[in-house]
C-alpha cells in the first residue's frame, strides 16, 4: 500500500500529523507518495516518518518535470510571496522539441539527485505516452511527443539519467494514455485501437525503456477493448499487466497502479475488490487506495478464501523489499538537511532547466518576419497574459524579460471569466501600440477535463490577429491552441508556463537566444519537425 | 486606537517560550532569557567586543531583511548573505516562510557566524500568516515595543511617504507615550522607532527615527530606557527618499538607535557608518556602546552556548496542539460585538444563511474556515465571494438570493494593509449591504476580519462584529459566535470615531442547542442556486431531501401549499425581479416578457392565444399549462395557466412550474449528450452499438450491425417499446432484456419511432463517459446554461412546483407526482434515455434560444428589462454544441422520414401547426409537452401541459398544440409566414 500524503508542515499532534503517523505506525504501509511542499518541510516530514516506521518506507512522488514539479511553487497567502523550492523543468514536450537525448539524460540526472536529497526514491517519471490526440485533456504537453521512435529515444535516456543517479524510474502510463479525449481522473477512457497499432505506436517507448533497465512501471486507468474487454481498466487487467508486460515484454521491475482513487476505477469497483483485482492482474503496489482499511481487508480476505495465493502476495512484497535494499534504505533511510540544501535547486541544476527551456522554444510561424524583434527601447509594447486567476506567477518572468528591453511595456491580465467588454477595451488599447504579445497559460490540469480556451479569449485573439498591428502569440502550455486561430501571424510555443520557460520565450522573441526547437507533434497543420530556425542577434540574423 | 497598535505582543507569547511550559515529550527545553549576566557571560561579551575591527563593529549593528522561504546553498542572494555573515553581520530579520525551511536556513547562517546572529522577525500576531506559523522554534525571545513614539494617529502609510502625527508634547505624554512608559518600567528589552513626523514636538518634518530629541533625550534620558533601540525598516520610502541609504543609517545612529534594521543595501550602510567614524562624525565609543547592548542581548539569550536549534524538534515545538488551542482561545476571547440593534446575533437555530465573503481575489483563504464552520448549523447555507472588482450585476443576483434566506452574513476581509494605504470598500459593495438591509426580510450581520474601522463604510449597519484578523482561528471563532456555539465577550480597545468609544462591546452567551429535528423546519431550495450561483461539490448533502431510489415508490400528489398569491401585474411591471411573477387575466406571467411589437409580433393575436389556452383548460385538456414564446431572442410570452393538479388547493402554474417532459427527454437530454460526445470525437455516428455495449447484440448478427445513427433516426429496426416494467426493475434487468430483444426489421430498413433506441443511446453515453446520464447532462448542459429546474428524479423539495400527472391505478397504485410518468423510465430508476426528464417553460426557453443561436448561449443578466430567456445570470458565454452541429442534427436525414438526428421536423399534420417552416425542428412528449423551433423566423414555442392527468385517454391536447403554434406564427407581423403545407387544390378529393 502506498497512500498519499501532503508535503506540508504538520506538527505532531495536529490532525494531519496524526493521520500520517497512523498510516505508518498502525497500517505499517510499505511506502508513501508525497505531494506538494517546500523541500525542507518535505524532507523533515519524510525523516520523521522514516524514524517511526518499522521497515524503511519506499517514497514516491510525481516528479514528471523535475523535483520542482511537487517541491516548488509554494506561495504564502495572503501576501503571495513565493517560498522557493526545487528545480522545476518545462514539461516533457519541451524535451521533445529540443530533440536532444543528452538533455533528457541530464533532466533525469538532476531529478534523481534532488529527489534522493529530499528523501524520495521513486520519481513517477517519465511519461512515455505517445500523445496523438490533440484534445487529450490529461497528457498533452506531459508527453515527449507524437512520434513513438522519438518518445522511446528520449524516454530511455531519461530513464538512464534517473537510474544512474540512484532513483527508480517509473514509466507511465502503461499501456499508453496518449490517444484519449477523456481525463481518467474523471471517468474511464477507452482506447479503441488494435493490437497491431499498439505494437507500432503505444508500446515501443515502453519496450525501449525496459531494454534500458527500467525499474518500475505505472499502469493506466484506460480500457483497451481489444485486450481487456469493454469495461476493465488496464490497471485491473491480467491480459495487460501479466500477459503483455511481464510475460511478453519480460518486465521484472515494480508495477505501480495509477492512483486507485481516480474516478476511472473508484467509480466502478468496490474498494477492497479493486485492490484484489489489481494484484490479480499483476500489480505490486496499490497506489493511493481511497480507503486503506478496505484495501487491506479485501486482500487479506482474498488470501484467506484462496482467491489470491500467499505466494502471489509474497512475490510482490519481495520485489518491493529488493527495491528498498537496492536503494540502500536498510542502511540509511533519512536525509541530511544541510546536504539537501547543497543539492536541491542549486544553480547548476537550474542551468539544466534553463537549457531545456531555451532549446525548446519553437516558432511555428512568423509570417511577417517579426522575429527577432528589433528591441527599440521606447517602443510601445503591450503584453496580455491569459491565466487562471490563482496562477499567481504566470506572466511575471515573461513580462520582466520583455521589460528589460521595452521600458514602457504595458501589461494586462485576463482570465476565464473575462468579459467581452474587457477584451474590447484591451483591443482598443492594442490598436495604439506598436506590438501586442499575447501569452496563453493553458496548462494541463488534471480533473478539469479541458485544455481549451474560452470562446471570448479565442475571439479576442482572432480579432487581434485580423488587426493590422503586429502581434505575437505565445503558448505557455497547450500548444494545440493554434488550431483555434489559424489567422495568427506569429506563433511560438514554450510548452509550459514556469519561470524558466517564460524567460526563454522572452529571450527568444528578442533574439537573446537562438530559436532551434522543432515541433514534436503535429499542431494545427504543422508536421512533426516543423519549426523556424532563427539565430540570436549577433549570429548573422536569421 | 493607539493601544491596539503599540501593544507589546511578544510579551504575550513569552509564557509559551520558556522551558517551564514545554511539553514533557519535547527535547531539551529552550533556555530562558536571563535578566542579568553571570561572570562567564560578561567575560564573553567583553572579549568578543575587544576583538572587533571597526567594520566588524559596524556590521554588528546592521540587521538586514532576508526572505524566509527555501533557498539552496548556491542561491546568489544566499551566497551574498553568507559573505556578510563572514564580515560580522549582527543579525537578520527574517520574513515570511515555512518552519522547517526557516530553521534550516537560520542554522546554516548561525553555523557561519563567529558571533551568533540576533534573529528578529515580525511576530506581531504569532498566528499563521504573519511570518511563520508560530515563533516558538526560535530560541527564547526578547520583547520589543514599537513604534516609538507612536504610530497610531497617522494618516499616511509610511511605506509610501512620511506620515504626520498632529500632536504636541502634552498630548504625547497623555496618550502616545503612556504604554511605552509602562513597557520601559516593565523592563522591555527593545524598542523600535517610528518613521513619523512629529512637528508639534520637533518643530520640523524630520522622521522621529532621525531625531536625537526623541530617541536620545526623551527615550533614553527622560524615560530611562536602556535596551536596544531598533530603527524601523530603513528601506521604507519615507526614509530612503529623504536621506539616501548610507546617510539614513548614520543619522539614525546619531539620533540614538543601536540597530540599523533592513537597510537599503548592507555594503553602503557599513561603508557610510565606518566613514562617519573615521571622519570623527560619530565616535567609536558611541558605536561600541550600541554593539555592547547587542552582544549583551545575545548573551542573555544564551546564544554563546549554541545558536542552532534542533531541526528534528521543530514539529514538536511549533504549531503544537497546545499552542493552537491557545491561539483559538485568544481569537474567541477577542471577538467584539460592537453593535446589534435588532438582536440578530446569535442567529436562530436552523436559520437559512447566505454568507457573502468580501475579499481581494488573491486572499485565497478568506471565508473558507468561516463558511465551513457555519455550514453544519444552518438549515440551508449558500456562499458567495465578491471583491473589489465585482460588477453590479453580481450583486443584483445576490440580492435575489438574499430575499429567500433568514440571514445574510457579510464577512469582510479588508486589511489595514502595509504598502497600500487607506481602508476602503467599493460603492457597489456598500450599496449591496444597504440594499440587503432594505429588503426588510433577512437579518443582516457584518463581521470584519480586517480593519475594525470598516464600520465607517456602513455607518447605518445594525449588527457589526470585529474579529481582529482573518486567520483560520478568527474565522472559526467568529462563525461559532454567529451561531451561538460560543460566547462573545470582547470590548473595543480602540474607539471607532464618531460611532463607538473604547470599552464598548455587547455580551452574547452560548445558545443551548435544540434537539435535532425540531429546528430544521421546511427545507428550502438553495437560494444561491436559485440566483444562478451554482453550488460546489457536496453542497447538496444533508438537505433533508433524499433522492435515493427508495423515494420513488412514494411518489404521490404533493401537499399543495395554500395561499400562494401572486400580485396583480402593474403596467409597467413594478418589479425588476426575475422570479417575481404576477397575475394577469387568468395567467401567472413573468415580468420579463417584452412588448410583442418590439419583435414584430401582434399583441392582440397573442392575447387571443391566451384565451385559446384558458378555454382548452376549461374544456379539461389538462389541469394546467405553461407557455414560452421567444422571437428574435426576446420572450413575448412566459406564463402559466391553470393549476398543477385538478385539486382546487393546488398551486397555480407559473413559468417555473416543473412538468414531466416524457419524450422531450430524447432531444433535450439524450441527443444533446450524444452530440457532445460526437463533437469530442469520442464516438462516431456510424460506429456499431456493440462497439460500446458488448452485451447489446447477444449474438444476433442483425443487431450487431445497428449503428448509433440508426438509433437516433429510429431506423434500428427496434420495436417502439415493450412493457418491460411489468416484469422487471433496475438497470441490469433492462440491459438483459434489451440485449435479448430481437429486431422487428432489418437495420436501416424502415423508420419506427422507438423508445428502446434512445434508451440504448443513453447507455452508450454512460459507457463512454463513465458518468450517469443525469450527471453528465447536469455538468455539460444544464448547469452551464443555468437550467436550474431541469433534471431527472427531481429533488423532493421541488415537488410542490411539479405538475401532477396520471392517476396510475394499474401499475403503481398512486397519483403520479414528482416521479417519471413513463413506466419504463420509472422502473429503470428514473434516469433513462427516452423519458424521465423534468423541466420548466423558462428553462426550455433558455435551451431553445441556445438552439436558435446554433449551440451557444451568450452572457446574460437575469433582469426584467432585456427580455432575454435567461433567469439565471451567465457571466461568460457558454458553448454547448460546436459549430455546425445544431444544423446537422435538426435537418431531415432522408427523404423518406421527417426525422433528424434525435430531433423531428414538421410532417403533414404536425403538432407545430401549418405555418412553421420546413426548416423547423422540435419534438413532443406523451405527457402533453412540446418544443418547436423555427430558425427561419427566429422563433421558439414551448408548450407544457399535464394532459395525462388524471388519465392518458385524453386527446384534447392535440388541437390545442396545433392551435397554439398556428396562432403564434400568425401573430408575426414583420415577416408573415406562409403555409408550409399547400392547401388542397379545389376540385380534388
Amino acid at each position: 500500500m502506498m497512500p498519499w500524503l501532503l508535503g506540508d508542515f504538520a506538527p505532531e499532534g495536529s490532525p494531519a500529523g496524526e493521520r500520517a503517523r497512523r498510516m505508518v505506525e498502525e497500517h505499517q504501509v510499505g511506502g508513501i507518495i508525497i505531494s506538494v511542499g517546500s523541500p525542507t518541510e518535505v524532507a523533515a516530514k519524510l525523516n520523521w516518518l522514516q524514524s517511526l516506521s518499522k521497515l524503511p518506507l519506499l517514497v514516491s512522488a510525481d516528479l514528471e518535470a523535475g523535483a520542482g514539479f511537487r517541491f516548488d511553487g509554494v506561495v504564502h497567502a495572503p501576501t503571495n510571496i513565493w517560498l522557493g523550492g526545487a528545480t522545476r523543468f518545462p514539461a516533457l514536450m519541451a524535451l521533445g522539441a529540443s530533440g536532444d537525448p543528452g538533455l533528457a539524460y541530464e533532466m533525469g540526472r538532476v531529478t534523481a539527485l534532488e529527489a534522493r536529497a529530499i528523501g524520495v526514491h521513486v520519481p513517477f517519471a517519465p511519461v512515455l505516452d505517445v500523445n496523438n490526440n490533440p484534445e487529450n485533456p490529461v497528457i498533452n504537453v506531459r508527453s515527449f511527443g507524437e512520434d513513438p521512435e522519438r518518445v522511446g529515444l528520449l524516454g530511455a535516456a531519461f530513464v538512464r539519467g534517473l537510474q544512474d543517479h540512484g532513483a527508480i524510474a517509473t514509466a507511465k502510463h502503461f499501456p499508453g494514455h496518449g490517444d484519449t479525449g477523456v481525463d481518467s481522473h474523471i471517468s474511464l477512457p477507452v482506447i479503441r485501437v488494435s493490437r497491431e497499432r499498439m505494437d507500432s505506436v503505444e508500446l515501443p517507448p515502453f519496450r525501449r525503456a525496459v531494454e534500458a533497465g527500467l525499474g518500475a512501471i505505472m499502469t493506466a486507468h484506460i480500457t483497451v477493448p481489444e485486450m481487456t474487454g469493454a469495461r476493465t481498466p488496464a490497471t485491473l487487467a491480467p491480459a495487460v499487466l501479466t500477459e503483455l508486460l511481464r510475460d511478453e515484454m519480460r518486465f521484472g521491475g515494480l508495477i505501480f497502479t495509477d492512483a486507485m482513487d481516480m474516478g476511472a476505477v473508484d467509480r466502478l469497483y468496490e474498494r477492497g475488490e479493486a485492490a484484489v483485482k489489481a494484484l490479480e492482474a499483476g500489480a505490486d503496489v496499490i497506489l493511493m487506495p481511497p480507503d486503506l482499511e478496505a484495501a487491506r481487508d479485501g486482500i487479506v480476505e482474498a488470501v484467506r478464501s484462496g482467491r489470491l495465493s500467499e505466494e502471489r502476495v509474497d512475490r510482490s512484497v519481495l520485489r518491493i523489499l529488493r527495491a528498498k535494499e537496492k536503494l540502500g534504505l536498510q542502511r540509511e533511510r533519512t536525509v541530511d538537511l544541510d546536504r539537501m540544501r547543497a543539492t536541491v535547486g542549486v544553480r547548476p541544476h537550474l542551468a539544466v532547466a534553463r537549457a531545456v527551456a531555451n532549446r525548446s522554444v519553437t516558432v511555428l510561424k512568423d509570417e511577417r518576419e517579426l522575429l527577432p524583434l528589433l528591441g527599440t527601447p521606447t517602443a510601445n509594447v503591450y503584453s496580455v497574459t491569459y491565466r487562471r486567476p490563482n496562477d499567481l506567477r504566470a506572466g511575471r518572468a515573461f513580462n520582466a524579460g520583455l521589460r528589460q528591453t521595452y521600458r514602457r511595456l504595458r501589461t494586462a491580465y485576463v482570465e476565464p471569466e473575462t468579459t467581452r467588454g474587457e477584451y474590447d477595451r484591451i483591443l482598443a488599447r492594442a490598436r495604439s501600440m506598436n506590438l501586442t504579445v499575447v501569452s496563453l497559460h493553458v496548462g494541463v490540469r488534471t480533473a478539469s477535463g479541458s485544455v481549451a480556451l474560452p470562446e471570448e479569449a479565442v475571439r479576442f485573439v482572432k480579432m487581434l490577429a485580423r488587426s493590422p498591428r503586429p502581434h505575437i502569440v505565445v503558448a505557455f502550455g497547450n500548444p494545440y491552441l493554434l488550431s483555434e486561430f489559424p489567422e495568427v501571424g506569429t506563433y511560438l510555443t514554450a510548452w509550459s508556463g514556469i519561470p524558466v520557460a517564460e524567460r526563454a520565450a522572452a529571450d527568444a522573441i528578442l533574439g537573446r537566444i537562438a530559436v532551434t526547437g522543432r515541433a514534436p507533434t503535429r499542431i494545427a497543420g504543422f508536421e512533426i519537425g516543423d519549426g523556424l530556425k532563427i539565430g540570436a542577434k549577433g549570429d548573422n540574423g536569421r | 486606537m493607539r493601544a491596539a497598535r503599540i501593544l507589546l505582543p511578544a510579551i504575550a507569547f513569552g509564557a509559551c517560550t520558556g522551558g517551564a511550559t514545554s511539553p514533557s515529550t519535547s527535547p531539551a527545553p529552550v533556555p530562558a532569557v536571563t535578566a542579568t549576566l553571570d561572570d562567564d557571560a560578561r567575560r564573553w561579551v567583553d572579549e568578543t567586543l575587544a576583538t572587533l575591527t571597526l567594520r566588524q563593529a559596524v556590521a554588528q549593528l546592521v540587521i538586514p531583511w532576508i526572505p524566509g522561504g527555501y533557498a539552496s546553498e548556491s542561491d546568489p542572494d544566499f551566497q551574498e548573505l553568507l559573505g556578510w555573515v563572514d564580515q560580522g553581520l549582527g543579525g537578520v530579520s527574517i520574513s515570511i516562510g515555512v518552519p522547517d525551511a526557516y530553521v534550516a536556513k537560520l542554522n546554516r547562517l548561525q553555523s557561519r557566524a563567529r558571533i551568533p546572529l540576533l534573529v528578529t522577525s515580525d511576530f506581531e500576531n504569532g498566528g499563521p500568516g504573519m511570518r511563520i506559523n508560530h515563533s516558538y522554534a526560535i530560541p527564547s525571545l526578547l520583547a520589543q515595543g514599537k513604534h516609538f513614539p507612536g504610530h497610531g494617529d497617522t494618516r499616511t502609510d509610511s511605506h509610501i511617504e512620511l506620515p504626520v502625527i498632529a500632536a504636541d508634547r502634552e498630548r504625547l505624554d497623555r496618550v502616545e507615550l503612556v504604554p511605552f512608559r509602562t513597557a520601559v518600567a516593565a523592563g522591555v528589552d527593545a524598542v523600535m522607532t517610528a518613521h513619523v513626523a512629529v512637528p508639534g514636538v520637533l518643530g520640523d518634518d524630520r522622521p522621529a527615527t532621525m531625531s536625537p530629541e526623541l530617541m536620545t533625550d526623551l527615550l533614553r534620558g527622560e524615560m530611562g530606557f536602556d535596551g536596544i533601540l531598533f530603527t524601523d525598516a530603513l528601506r521604507m520610502g519615507a526614509i530612503t527618499d529623504g536621506y539616501g541609504a548610507g546617510e539614513a543609517a548614520v543619522v539614525a545612529l546619531e539620533a540614538g538607535s543601536d540597530v540599523v534594521l533592513a537597510p537599503d543595501g548592507i555594503g553602503v550602510t557599513i561603508d557610510a557608518v565606518a566613514a562617519a567614524v573615521e571622519s570623527g562624525r560619530i565616535t567609536r565609543e558611541r558605536i561600541d556602546r550600541s554593539v555592547r547592548r547587542l552582544i549583551e542581548a545575545k548573551a542573555r539569550l544564551g546564544l554563546q552556548h549554541g545558536a542552532q536549534v534542533d531541526p528534528t524538534a521543530v514539529a514538536t515545538r511549533v504549531g503544537t496542539a497546545e499552542h493552537r488551542a491557545m491561539a483559538e482561545r485568544a481569537a474567541a476571547a477577542s471577538l467584539t460585538l460592537v453593535r446589534d440593534r435588532d438582536d440578530v446575533l446569535p442567529l436562530a437555530p436552523g436559520s437559512s444563511i447566505l454568507s457573502v465573503t468580501y475579499a481581494r481575489p488573491d486572499a485565497l483563504l478568506a471565508g473558507r474556515t468561516f463558511d465551513a464552520t457555519l455550514r453544519p448549523s444552518a438549515a440551508r447555507m449558500s456562499t458567495a465571494r465578491v471583491g473589489p472588482d465585482t460588477p453590479w450585476a453580481v450583486y443584483d443576483s445576490l440580492l435575489h438570493a438574499a430575499r429567500v434566506v433568514d440571514a445574510v452574513v457579510v464577512a469582510a476581509y479588508v486589511p489595514p494593509r502595509s504598502g497600500v494605504g487607506s481602508v476602503g470598500v467599493p460603492a457597489a459593495f456598500r450599496a449591496f449591504v444597504d440594499r440587503v438591509r432594505g429588503l426588510g426580510g433577512p437579518r443582516v450581520a457584518i463581521v470584519s476580519f480586517g480593519s475594525p474601522y470598516l464600520l465607517a463604510a456602513f455607518p447605518d449597519a445594525g449588527t457589526y462584529m470585529v474579529a481582529w484578523g482573518g486567520w483560520e482561528v478568527s474565522q472559526r471563532a467568529a462563525a461559532r459566535a454567529v451561531t451561538g456555539a460560543a460566547a462573545v465577550t470582547g470590548r473595543l480597545p480602540i474607539s471607532i470615531p464618531p460611532l463607538h468609544r473604547v470599552g464598548e462591546g455587547l455580551d452574547r452567551g452560548v445558545v443551548e442547542r435544540v434537539a435535532g429535528g425540531e429546528q430544521a423546519g421546511e427545507p428550502r431550495p438553495d437560494p444561491l442556486r436559485e440566483a444562478g450561483f451554482v453550488p460546489g461539490e457536496g453542497e447538496e448533502e444533508g438537505g433533508g431531501a433524499g433522492t435515493a431510489s427508495g423515494d420513488h415508490a412514494t411518489g404521490g400528489p404533493g401537499r399543495w401549499r395554500g395561499g400562494v398569491a401572486y400580485p396583480e401585474c402593474a403596467e409597467p411591471p413594478d418589479t425588476d425581479l426575475a422570479d417575481a411573477f404576477c397575475r394577469l387575466d387568468g395567467a401567472v406571467i413573468s415580468p420579463r416578457e417584452v412588448d410583442p411589437a418590439r419583435v414584430g409580433m401582434s399583441a392582440d393575436s397573442l392575447a387571443a392565444l391566451d384565451d385559446l389556452i384558458l378555454s382548452a383548460l376549461a374544456d379539461s385538456a389538462a389541469s394546467g399549462a405553461a407557455l414560452a414564446v421567444v422571437r428574435r431572442g426576446q420572450l413575448v410570452r412566459l406564463r402559466g395557466y391553470g393549476r398543477l393538479d385538478w385539486d382546487p388547493d393546488a398551486s397555480p402554474v407559473t413559468p417555473s412550474s416543473i412538468f414531466d417532459m416524457a419524450s422531450l427527454t430524447k432531444v433535450v437530454g439524450t441527443t444533446s449528450a450524444v452530440v457532445i460526445l460526437l463533437q469530442r470525437g469520442l464516438i462516431s455516428l456510424d460506429d456499431p452499438v456493440v462497439d460500446y455495449l458488448d452485451w447489446w447484440d447477444d449474438g444476433d448478427p442483425a443487431k450487431s450491425r445497428v449503428t448509433i445513427r440508426q438509433l437516433l433516426v429510429h431506423r434500428a429496426g427496434l420495436p417502439p417499446f415493450r412493457r418491460f416494467f411489468l416484469e422487471m426493475e433496475g438497470r441490469a434487468a433492462y440491459e438483459d432484456a434489451i440485449g435479448a430483444l430481437p429486431l422487428d426489421h432489418s437495420p436501416g430498413e424502415r423508420t419506427v419511432y422507438s423508445d428502446i433506441g434512445l434508451m440504448t443511446a443513453a447507455f452508450i453515453v454512460e459507457a463512454v463517459t463513465g458518468m450517469t446520464l443525469d450527471d453528465f447532462l447536469r455538468a455539460e448542459v444544464w448547469r452551464p446554461l443555468g437550467m436550474a429546474d431541469t433534471d431527472f428524479t427531481p429533488d423532493r423539495v421541488l415537488w410542490d412546483r411539479v405538475a401532477t400527472t396520471e392517476l396510475d391505478e394499474g401499475y403503481r397504485g398512486l397519483h403520479v407526482h414528482g416521479i417519471a410518468h413513463d413506466e419504463n423510465a420509472y422502473a429503470i430508476g428514473g434516469v433513462a434515455g427516452h423519458a424521465g426528464l423534468f423541466s420548466s417553460a423558462r428553462d426550455l426557453a433558455v435551451f431553445a434560444q441556445m438552439m436558435l443561436d446554433r449551440g451557444v448561449a451568450g452572457p446574460c443578466r437575469a433582469d426584467a428589462v432585456s427580455g432575454l430567456p435567461c433567469h439565471r445570470p451567465r457571466f461568460a458565454p457558454v458553448s454547448i454544441f460546436a459549430q455546425g452541429w445544431v444544423d446537422r442534427i435538426t435537418r431531415r436525414q432522408s427523404p423518406e422520414s421527417s426525422r433528424g438526428l434525435g430531433w423531428d421536423t414538421p410532417s403533414e399534420r404536425s403538432s407545430a401547426g401549418d405555418y412553421f417552416s420546413a426548416r423547423s425542428f422540435g419534438h413532443t412528449g406523451y405527457t402533453g409537452t412540446s418544443l418547436w423551433v423555427d430558425p427561419t423566423q427566429q422563433l421558439a414555442v414551448v408548450l407544457l401541459t399535464n394532459r395525462v392527468n388524471p388519465t392518458r385517454d385524453n386527446s384534447k391536447h392535440i388541437p390545442l398544440r396545433r392551435g397554439v403554434h398556428d396562432r403564434v406564427a400568425r401573430a408575426i407581423m414583420d415577416t408573415p409566414p406562409a403555409l408550409r403545407v399547400a392547401p388542397p387544390e379545389p376540385g380534388r378529393p
